[in-house]
């Protein structure tokens, strides 16, 4: 796939999460879907790029890949987000902030550079607008409504 | 009162009647503070005088009783709500510090001061965000929720989640809010249950 290509539907995107995000009973804080200053798309490794193995491969190889570009604690999460789901619920939901979000899925995989080696897992959460601070807030507590799974880096 | 009744059934008489009672009262009374558990009194007052006793006398605890109770109860429930606050805070300093993110004193500071409002709150989904400040989250399962970010000064960014009567959609409030104006906000959208884990 080109880069900038759409995620399929049935596909799913983690995204790496702090514990400082996570909720006393293991929830996740609409926080962690927050964009950051400067930051385009919401970045996430695509699950399925890892190969057809089995999930737990699939975590392995994504994590070996984050973990040589950025700190990734034992205590930290990959979050899973189902593509197609995701997309609908928070184009409905945002509705109700007189919002129009259409999320897209986009493969934006990364070269080997400064950082580290190539991440061939590597995609963005576009459509995100520029919002006021309680906007985006409420928008990422509706993406984490989302969420299907979660795994502990620790047990991966 | 047992005390009282007790000195009563030692005099001679074991009728208790208001003659009795007035007699008894011009005495001087000397009550007896015993070292180790007495014996259970085997003579009780058979004539109280009255037709009926006084319910709260009936009754196993008297009002004061309950009220002490319940005093007692929400005094104990708070320690232990703040106890596992605490507990969190601590967590949250020490994961801030391990991701590198800062901590806002003002928004803690804010945040136990909003807690002392709400007697009765139920614990909170608790966060560190990545600009330091504090952000507590109740919700249940009808997919409402309270999210409030204290952001100092006594102020919160709100992300209010609420489902009116008769409506199957959820309303999505966000805004900032003094804590006079968000008390007001949650006690309009009926959403003071939710803050005490009963709705």
């Amino acid at each position: 796939m080109a880069k900038g290509d759409l995620i399929p539907h049935d596909n799913h995107v983690l995204r790496h999460v702090g514990k400082s995000k996570v909720e006393q009973d293991g929830r996740v804080n609409g926080a962690a879907f927050m964009l950051r200053s400067c930051e385009e798309g919401l970045s996430v490794q695509w699950r399925q790029a890892a190969g057809d193995g089995s999930v737990a491969d699939q975590l392995q190889a994504i994590l070996r890949v984050l973990s040589a570009r950025r700190k990734v604690r034992k205590t930290d999460y990959l979050v899973e987000l189902p593509v197609g789901q995701t997309r609908a619920r928070v184009l409905e939901s945002a509705r109700q902030l007189t919002l129009e979000v259409e999320l897209r899925f986009e493969h934006h995989p990364i070269e080997q550079d400064e950082f580290g080696p190539e991440d061939p897992f590597h995609s963005e959460i576009r459509g995100i607008p520029e919002l006021e601070e309680g906007v985006a807030m409420a928008l990422g507590d509706i993406i984490a409504e989302c969420v299907s799974s979660q795994y502990s880096v620790n047990a991966i | 009162m047992q005390g009282a009744l007790a000195l009563l059934e030692s005099e001679s008489s074991r009728v208790f009647t208001q003659t009795r009672y007035d007699e008894f009262r011009r005495k001087e009374l000397i009550f007896r503070v015993p070292r180790q558990p007495e014996e259970p009194l085997r003579d009780y007052v058979t004539d109280t005088g009255l037709a009926e006793p006084p319910s709260w006398l009936q009754s196993n605890s008297s009002p004061v009783d309950e009220v002490l109770a319940r005093a007692a109860q929400q005094t104990a429930s708070a320690l232990r709500l703040t106890k596992k606050l605490l507990e969190r805070i601590v967590e949250l300093k020490r994961l801030g510090a391990e991701e590198e993110l800062p901590w806002s004193k003002s928004s803690e500071d804010d945040f136990w001061d909003f807690v002392s409002l709400w007697p009765g709150l139920s614990e909170p989904g608790l966060i560190l965000l990545d600009n330091g400040n504090l952000r507590a989250v109740w919700r249940n399962n009808s997919g409402e929720q309270v999210a409030l970010e204290f952001k100092g000064d006594r102020k919160v960014l709100y992300v209010i989640f609420s489902r009116r009567r008769d409506e199957n959609e959820v309303a999505r409030r966000v805004g900032e809010a003094s804590f006079e104006q968000i008390v007001e906000l949650i006690e309009l959208e009926s959403l003071g249950e939710l803050l005490r884990g009963e709705g």
